[in-house]
């Protein structure tokens, strides 16, 4: 299941390609897939494709889910979650 | 936290690779949708997943409704279905266009990135059903003038694992409940392949491709037969209903079943008034790299005379049971 962990674009480079910060970690990746993306937009990566352009709003909702999912991962149990 | 990948773990013994493990890391997500009300659940489905994220919402929603005691009508089904083949699409496209050309590093053959791009873009934009069959229909038209990866070489697998029939969500009522089968499924104990393959088997090329043992290139084909169907379902409505469904399990308890690009992906909702109790979600990512599952018996026994080779046999294999997250293969001591 590739979580839809969102990323803010924060630089652009030649031939479509993108760096990204992924909490605090800087990653090159391809624009190709995606329609104008600008610095401080966040996409949504997989195996180094922007796949999913997300607005800040939108993408402010998905990560303070990620945030909760943080605690709650290293809880969970391994089968079902109760 | 991160998303998580794939550990492919490789005993090779400068012969074959004689011993393989698969460990993934990705987290566990449904913990987070315990206490939303059953409303909320698509939408917070959706906005969790990255890739097949219309097939997961739509798991979700078709969950809750069956939790709901709701029986969903072909035609609403198929309405349903209908964000999920156009991502299907997509997903299959970006797998033959751009995953296996980047794979197999062919000079002659390179990524079609831009041409993947374009048909992705056209596929968001589609604004109806006769748009979206006429646009599916020429991308099948235009596959097959396009060179497919070539993945001959690859030598016949020792062991294979069964492949996963298409049960209905009320067939898979009494499978889901078993503790351990989100993280490790199993169909009457035995682990499965699940996938194009497994959907497309009984077209006759596939059979013949699986009784020579090239089981690579018949999940190749089976993504562009998987293409041409969907092409067709889009043009004929009642069709394209059999890629979900979702049945009520008991009072508050619903399971829905969707087809997506890599496999049946289930979910399975429990709910407590109306908010939501208990959650499950089995990818079809734990089918294929269960722990004794398709890439493990699969790679297990792979001849390889070259670390190099070994290493390649087992990213082919990978990347031809498509996991939804990335994985890395390394070797471990004989």
């Amino acid at each position: 299941m590739c979580l839809a962990l969102p990323c803010r674009v924060v630089d652009l480079l030649p031939g479509e390609q993108a760096m990204v910060d992924i909490a605090g970690v800087g990653k090159q990746i391809s624009l190709a897939l995606v329609d104008e993306v600008a610095v401080g937009d966040y996409v949504i990566v997989h195996v180094g494709y922007a796949l999913t352009r997300l607005d800040p709003d939108e993408a402010e909702k998905t990560l303070a889910l990620f945030a909760e999912l943080g605690v709650a991962a290293a809880q969970e149990p391994t089968a079902w979650s109760r | 936290m991160n998303q998580g990948s794939l550990d492919l773990a490789l005993t090779w013994d400068g012969r074959a690779i004689v011993a393989a493990a698969a460990v993934s890391t990705r987290p566990q997500v449904t913990s987070v949708l315990l206490g939303w009300p059953v409303a909320a659940v698509g939408d917070v489905v959706f906005r969790l997943f990255g890739i097949c994220r219309q097939a997961q919402a739509a798991a979700a929603g078709l969950c809750a409704r069956a939790a709901r005691g709701e029986r969903l009508s072909a035609v609403t089904l198929d309405e349903l279905a209908l964000p999920v083949a156009l991502e299907t699409i997509s997903e299959h496209l970006c797998h033959l266009l751009i995953a296996w050309p980047t794979l197999l590093a062919d000079p002659l053959r390179p990524p079609r990135v831009a041409a993947c791009g374009d048909w992705r873009r056209r596929l968001q934009v589609v604004a109806g059903r006769q748009s979206a069959a006429t646009l599916a229909a020429e991308l099948v038209d235009w596959l097959d003038e396009a060179d497919l990866p070539a993945v001959d070489g690859q030598p016949p697998a020792v062991a294979t694992a069964p492949l996963l029939p298409r049960l209905t969500a009320a067939e898979w009522e009494d499978v889901a409940a078993a503790d351990d089968f989100a993280l490790r499924p199993t169909l009457g104990g035995e682990v499965a392949e699940t996938g194009a393959l497994a959907r497309q088997v009984g077209d006759r090329t596939i059979a013949h491709l699986l009784a020579a043992g090239r089981r690579l290139q018949a999940r190749v084909l089976a993504r562009l037969l998987e293409l041409r169907w969907l092409a067709a379902a889009l043009a004929d409505p009642p069709q394209l209903s059999s890629l979900l469904d979702a049945c009520p399990v008991g009072t508050g308890v619903g399971l829905a079943r969707v087809e997506t690009a890599r496999g049946t992906l289930l979910h399975r909702l429990e709910l407590a008034g109306d908010g939501v109790a208990r959650y499950l979600i089995v990818a079809p990512t734990e089918w294929n790299f269960h722990p004794q599952g398709a890439f493990v018996r699969e790679i297990s026994g792979c001849r390889a005379t070259s670390r190099r080779a070994a290493q390649l046999a087992a990213e082919r294999l990978a990347l031809s049971l498509d996991p939804c997250v990335a994985f890395r293969c390394r070797f471990v001591d004989a």
